[in-house]
């Protein structure tokens, strides 16, 4: 009986001791709920720098899809998603972050990012929501209301405004910057060649008075610091190491099914810009004719506009290029820019044949090409030699790449654009295709009385979970029910 | 003549006695079988106020099935099993729709049921509604399997070994694919990169017909040097060699020929059982000692699986009043390699169904896994851009599973006094997991490096259960009894993983983490978790008719708030044999009527209520972190279900028919929910409590003896059930949650689809081809509408013949495999047009569909229409057929009623002859001295389906990622007792 006794209250004591402090138990040990901004920040860096996919490629008539109808090729898509405000997220916490250990810098660059993803949803899509937005943790705004996109571009450039006064002077070395080394004042050139590219965008608004764009660009660019070389280049370069490889680097996209587009290549060799090399690879027929890279018959491309099934008998005959293989089979290939020196340079080009600023237009136009060259002359191994700037300067006295002040403006502004889209070859996003419906250079082949798609339609997530708010804004923009592709927003009217 | 159901019948001489007192037995089987409820707990049949069910565990002996759980298909209404066709998929089980909780011996535990061994199984029992889990808290919150392992039956030492062992016998379902064109597009091909350096050879299966006399360059065509008129055998590309100059060297065009790769591919599989156990029992206690060992080859190379196991079992009076039950189980389970499965290239269904044309020759594949020179460093393939050798990557990749199975549980009985006893138990289940993954250089995942890789994971998971419970009953007058249980129990939990990962190998074939050429990344991850609970019943027996039981339970879950912590669950049944108390007719033997109510509440995960930021990954030795996407709640409370159910329990014409009926209502409230939000809060969803689902399900239970005589008899049950489950209210009273709107069904199934025209035409663009659907449309629902399972048992002298159908009416289902034929040009239909088209040289096929000539439509947020102003003209266009077909049976759903042909959503009904067995005894036969039993099985396995789907296997559950063939399996076993 008594070792019956002792046997229970052992095993009593056992099932009472395995009750533990229940509260500590679900304390977490793997991760942490508070953190150095810096953390956040590399995270934000390599998705905002990152190469931002082909889809704007096909829109741009460059390449053209051979094995499925491609949405953005024959300009038939509907919604886009609202994935950058997952991002935006991630800024509002390092912007927090930022806060809390009051770092300056951090603010700045939260700021830059803000501006950033905001500017490219809002030409994505016309009104967005933007002054309740990102208020979910901290103030439970789950169902933020739609600003105009007039409100966006005043608060984008005032972001950037901020972030530049927070930069200005500050010397402190930025941890966890995979872009400038930690240089702040490289940061401060961006944010401020970055405001000169959104007042840009917003060149049919010149007449608007609250904007005042002209005197704002004109007030940047004569007095604060933008990017003075390639040096200053707001990109990222890739390593050879497990997560920081080139965004394509064994992409099988590019094996199958993907092909350069006929109109980009014509324009290239109309030009003569060996860029057509680094770009693009030989047509099967040219390469089993051991053509040389540098002979621009070697490259051909498939008709953006005929049914793909056609440009796929093209290919298959081996009369289609494709993409380099340098893009796939490189784990570094080049680096991506958000914005290079080649584009403030086009920027300030256009500003000047504009009359914005009073430079001129010539140097710009001419310092674009010349930094885009030494872009790929400093890159593009193997292809080096194609791209010196003995090259650049031949390549601007070309017949229709020489460039002359006493030219008309449309001629300027085509030359101008003309050249900016032909650096954007897995480059700067959508930039080119927004290039394009503001200012329609360059000219994109369309089918007879096609236009281009102005915009994207909202995404089913909005329609769903936001309904008040999504309605109202695409009725005071466009009419009710009238969210479609081809409605013109704010900034294109 | 006295008989009473439940009890044998009794022949009593009356002798004109007035008053005759009988004691009459109880049958083996009837009424007061007894039935393991929660905790262990057995109570008699009758008194049971909710629907049990027990399965047929005997199938499960005879039939050697990939895994144990495959079996329990069809066998209780209410309980639906998806059975998936690749090796070491695990079937997985739904319970009136929820997860169910599995119990061996008493114990909640994890399992895939590969490491439980059919032998050791003596019963299982399933509870089906919330009030029989009430008392394992909120992991038996959806009903539980209990399962019950073998003790020692009998008096003395029995010896018993069994074997068995099932073979491959060709497919119950193939999918069939159309054998007449190879790789290539727009019928044309030749390889030279295999990433569309040829014509067309990096991807698509429309190219060149099969016909005598045509000549292709292939992957494996000899090289012909153009100079020195040299050919060289060669396999693969020439990239990095000599050849890799096409002003110089060719491929010499051979003969364009069908292979029957994926039947060539699929080998012979098999599964082989080898079980033995020991048993004695004697008055002082009791032990069994068993252990087995199975093997399964699967039909995919180089892929096998398998499992053993020990276990000790015993009982042990320590004295008259104190019983010691022990058990101690090991359990491994093993596979040097297993398929991956899944859509992508490391699957091999991707690669030979859907991506490799065949005109491929598999048997070169498999002897030239690498170009030759290169072995360890490239491989041999057609294809370079997406696909993978598919022997090389059968061969050459694999992948471990290594699991350590430990099961220990001790439970001591003390009877205190008459009706009294008192009990503790604990267990723990310690499971250590090694696997890794050894790729090869060039081997192909979409994302990975191609450089070789090693990766390895460990895991270790650690359950403890403690309780103890005491037990007391009492008659209070020959009319009135009842019984109370008390109890508490803590369950503790514990996970943790580490997992290691090179960044390519230096030296091919090495698979070692110091072979790495780049940094070593890993990851560790650690989790506990803990629930401590007291319960307690009371059941009140009155007049052997009526019974009431009602539980109550409270549980403190450290996952949870701390104010929240603390939840109840309180629940009652009654039932009542009213053929007691009632005179009935003559044909009804016995008539129980119950009804039960229960609330049961259920926990979070681990880590839930606080946000925390998660690595993800480097950039340039800078380490990523990101913020979650959902927004938790530090206010979350426990979620909760009211569950009410009624049913009855017959008998009619002596025994020989039974029925039982249950009608159930569960009610979910309080859910806890990812509630999406905008994102341009910054979070996709957060965490509330809130929506309510309502299900309402039937099921019936028929058991009849049609045919009852000496030499023969035919024993059937079948079981049907239905069960719908709605959304009742929506958080917050919104209108839509996700897609579903108020009272839609919660399996709902909404997808994208083609436009149409007021008339239901299909709408096309002016280049003739569909346009999708900016709404997403409600096309019916998942789930089917019932649920049947059919068990027949024949005897006749010594043969049984077992005999099990079971399947599923209604649902939808989509299949990922015939949308991905139809783009790749694997799909049977896909050949109708090509030669025409070819051979006129443009588009010849014209869709039938309509163009918008004139007008707009105009919808709201909410898809309803403002406007509508179409007008319409019937199309003309032709398109190409290669064009159409992969775009209008690939990119948006079409269903069976919008277009048989193009379908690529199926009715999910069908029946499967799942099990087949017959057993004779060949104990008199033999007359072997010493052996008590012997026994003979022939059995089958997944025999014959019929479905309505075309090309897939529904019963695997979803085609969302592909389905190895389903395999008809045939097999002998023995079965020897000594």
């Amino acid at each position: 009986m008594k070792k019956i006794a002792i046997l229970f209250s052992l095993t009593v004591l056992m099932v009472l001791t395995g009750c533990q402090d229940l509260t500590d138990l679900n304390e977490n040990p793997n991760n942490v709920s508070q953190t150095h901004p810096q953390l956040l920040l590399t995270n934000i860096a390599s998705n905002a720098f990152s190469v931002d996919g082909t889809s704007s490629l096909y829109a741009t008539r460059i390449l053209v899809q051979t094995d499925g109808e491609n949405n953005n090729q024959y300009y038939s898509w509907d919604r886009a998603s609202f994935d950058n405000y997952n991002m935006l997220g991630e800024v509002t916490k390092m912007m927090q972050e930022a806060e809390r250990i009051e770092s300056n810098e951090y603010i700045a660059l939260a700021k830059f990012f803000r501006a950033y993803y905001f500017y490219n949803l809002t030409l994505t899509f016309g009104d967005v929501p933007y002054s309740e937005a990102l208020m979910g943790e901290i103030e439970e705004k789950y169902l933020p209301k739609y600003d105009t996109q007039k409100e966006l571009f005043v608060g984008i450039l005032k972001e950037l405004a901020e972030a530049n006064d927070l930069l200005e002077g500050n010397i402190t070395i930025i941890a966890g910057d995979i872009i400038y080394g930690g240089e702040t004042g490289k940061w401060q050139k961006l944010v401020n060649s970055f405001r000169l590219k959104v007042l840009m965008t917003l060149s049919k608004k010149e007449g608007d008075a609250d904007l005042n764009i002209k005197s704002a660009f004109a007030n940047i660019f004569n007095n604060q610091p933008i990017m003075e070389s390639n040096e200053d280049n707001g990109q990222l370069v890739f390593l050879d190491e497990e997560g920081s490889r080139y965004s394509e680097f064994n992409s099988s996209s590019y094996g199958s099914g993907m092909y350069m587009s006929s109109t980009f290549i014509e324009r290239l060799q109309d030009r003569q810009d060996p860029r057509l090399f680094i770009y693009s690879g030989q047509t099967k027929n040219a390469k089993e004719a051991g053509l040389a890279i540098d002979d621009f018959t070697a490259y051909e491309g498939g008709d953006p506009l005929a049914p793909y099934a056609e440009v796929n008998d093209k290919a298959a005959a081996g009369d289609v290029s494709k993409v380099n293989l340098r893009y796939t089979t490189d784990p570094t290939t080049e680096p991506h820019n958000l914005m290079g020196y080649w584009e403030l340079q086009f920027i300030l080009s256009e500003a000047s044949v504009r009359g914005w600023i009073t430079t001129n237009a010539k140097e710009h136009y001419e310092n674009g090409v010349k930094s885009s060259f030494s872009f790929y002359n400093d890159f593009a191994k193997n292809y080096e030699s194609y791209v010196e700037p003995a090259d650049a300067d031949a390549y601007l006295l070309g017949t229709k790449v020489a460039f002359d002040n006493a030219l008309s403006t449309e001629v300027k502004l085509e030359l101008i654009l003309t050249q900016k889209y032909l650096t954007s070859f897995l480059q700067s996003g959508w930039r080119s295709y927004f290039d394009h419906l503001r200012t329609g250079y360059p000219a994109f082949s369309q089918l007879p009385g096609a236009t281009p798609p102005t915009r994207w339609m909202y995404p089913n997530s909005e329609y769903l979970n936001n309904t008040e708010n999504v309605s109202a804004a695409i009725e005071r923009q466009f009419g009710a029910g009238n969210d479609k592709i081809r409605e013109i927003p704010w900034w294109l009217n | 003549m006295i008989s009473y159901i439940g009890y044998t019948g009794k022949e009593v001489p009356v002798n004109g006695n007035a008053n005759v007192s009988i004691a009459l037995e109880e049958s083996a089987t009837g009424l007061n079988e007894v039935v393991v409820t929660a905790l262990g707990i057995t109570r008699a049949e009758k008194k049971i106020g909710y629907a049990t069910q027990k399965m047929d565990v005997e199938v499960i002996e005879e039939i050697n099935a990939p895994n144990v759980g495959n079996l329990f298909t069809g066998q209780v209404a209410g309980l639906t099993v998806s059975n998936p066709t690749g090796l070491f998929q695990k079937p997985s089980f739904s319970l009136r729709g929820k997860s169910p909780l599995i119990v061996i011996d008493g114990i909640a535990v994890e399992t895939d049921f590969y490491d439980v061994s059919a032998n050791n199984i003596a019963n299982i029992n399933v509870l089906k509604g919330t009030t029989a889990s009430a008392l394992y808290g909120s992991r038996g919150r959806n009903g539980a399997i209990l399962i019950t392992t073998k003790n020692a039956k009998v008096d003395g030492l029995e010896i018993s070994v069994s074997h068995n062992t099932m073979v491959s016998a060709g497919f119950t379902v193939f999918p069939e694919t159309q054998s007449e064109y190879g790789n290539g597009s727009n019928g044309k091909y030749e390889f030279w990169d295999g990433k569309d350096g040829g014509i067309s050879d990096g991807d698509m299966i429309w190219g060149p017909k099969f016909e005598p006399g045509v000549m292709v360059s292939q992957w494996n065509s000899p090289i012909l040097d153009n100079v020195s008129g040299e050919t060289i055998p060669w396999w693969g590309d020439v990239y990095g060699t000599q050849y890799d100059d096409k002003s110089r060297y060719s491929r010499v065009p051979t003969p364009w020929e069908y292979h029957d790769n994926l039947k060539d591919f699929m080998g012979t599989g098999y599964i082989s059982s080898t079980d033995f156990s020991i048993s004695n029992k004697s008055e002082k206690g009791s032990f069994r000692l068993s252990g087995n060992y199975s093997d399964q080859k699967d039909r995919v190379p180089n892929s096998g699986l398998k499992t053993g196991g020990l276990t000790f079992k015993s009982t042990t009076k320590l004295s008259n009043s104190l019983t010691l039950d022990s058990k101690l189980s090991y359990n491994k389970v093993y596979s040097p390699n297993y398929p991956r499965h899944g859509y992508g290239p490391k699957n091999h269904m991707y690669t030979i169904l859907i991506w490799m044309g065949d005109d491929v020759n598999g048997k070169e594949l498999k002897e030239h896994m690498y170009i030759p020179g290169q072995e360890g460093y490239r491989q041999a393939n057609y294809n370079y851009a997406w696909y993978n050798n598919v022997y090389f990557a059968a061969n050459e990749l694999n992948q471990k599973y290594d699991a350590d199975l430990i099961n220990a549980q001790m439970l001591l009985k003390y009877d205190i006094a008459e009706g009294l006893t008192l009990q503790a138990r604990g267990s723990a289940v310690m499971q250590d997991i090694f696997e890794d993954r050894q790729s090869p250089k060039t081997y192909l995942n979409y994302g990975d490096a191609r450089e070789g890789d090693y990766k390895t994971w460990n895991s270790k998971r650690l359950t403890i259960d403690y309780d103890i419970l005491t037990s007391y009953a009492k008659s209070l007058t020959e009319d009135i009894s009842f019984d109370i249980n008390a109890g508490a129990s803590t369950f503790y939990r514990k996970y943790q993983q580490e997992y290691n990962s090179t960044d390519g190998l230096v030296v091919p074939f090495v698979y070692s983490l110091n072979n790495t050429s780049g940094n070593i990344a890993g990851t560790n991850y650690y989790e506990e978790r803990a629930t401590n609970s007291v319960y307690a019943t009371l059941g009140i027996d009155l007049y052997d008719a009526v019974f009431l039981t009602a539980a109550a339970r409270n549980d403190w879950s450290s996952t949870l708030p701390k104010e929240n912590r603390s939840y109840f669950y309180p629940s009652v049944s009654l039932s009542t044999v009213v053929s007691n108390y009632v005179t009935m007719p003559k044909a009804l033997d016995y008539l129980k009527l119950y009804g039960s109510w229960a609330k049961v509440s259920s926990d979070l995960n681990p880590y839930s209520i606080s946000s925390y930021y998660t690595n993800s990954g480097v950039f340039g030795g800078n380490i990523k972190l990101q913020y979650p996407n959902g927004l938790v709640n530090s206010n979350i409370e426990p979620e909760s279900s009211n569950s009410f159910e009624i049913g009855l329990s017959s008998a009619f014409l002596q025994n020989r028919i039974g029925l039982d009926l249950t009608y159930y209502n569960v009610v979910d409230t309080n859910q806890i929910i990812d509630l999406p939000i905008s994102n341009t809060s910054g979070f996709e969803n957060r965490k509330v409590n809130g929506n309510e689902y309502t299900t309402n399900g039937f099921e019936v239970v028929l058991n009849a003896k049609p045919i009852v005589m000496d030499d023969f008899s035919w024993n059937v049950t079948a079981n049907w059930s239905r069960q719908v489950k709605k959304i009742t209210e929506i958080y917050d009273n919104n209108s839509t949650y996700n897609n579903l709107k108020l009272n839609d069904r919660a399996d709902s199934y909404y997808a994208t689809v083609w436009q149409k025209s007021g008339n239901g035409d299909l709408i096309l663009g002016t280049n003739g081809m569909p346009i999708r659907d900016s709404y997403p449309q409600l096309l019916g629902h998942n789930d089917p509408s019932w649920t049947l399972g059919l068990q027949n048992s024949f005897k006749y002298k010594k043969l049984t013949v077992n005999i099990g159908i079971d399947g599923v009416w209604g649902g939808l289902m989509r299949s990922l495999t015939v949308e991905k034929m139809w783009w790749g040009g694997k799909h049977p239909y896909s050949t109708e047009f090509r030669d025409a088209e070819y051979a006129a040289g443009q588009p010849v096929y014209v869709p039938k569909g309509v163009h918008v000539t004139s007008g707009e439509l105009v919808q709201d947020v909410n898809g309803e229409v403002i406007s509508d102003t179409r007008e319409y003209a019937q199309n003309t266009t032709a398109v190409s057929w290669q064009s159409w077909s992969q775009q209008y049976p690939y990119r948006a759903a079409v269903t069976y009623k919008e277009n048989k042909k193009f379908a690529n959503i199926f009715d999910r009904s069908f029946f499967k002859l799942r099990t087949l067995s017959f057993k004779y005894d060949f104990t008199e036969l033999a007359n072997i001295n010493g052996v008590q039993n012997l026994d003979v099985t022939f059995s089958g396995y997944n025999l014959l389906a019929w479905k309505k789907a075309d090309i897939i296997d529904p019963d695997f559950g979803n085609d969302n990622n592909l389905q190895d063939p389903s395999t008809r399996y045939l097999g002998i076993g023995i079965n020897v007792k000594f």
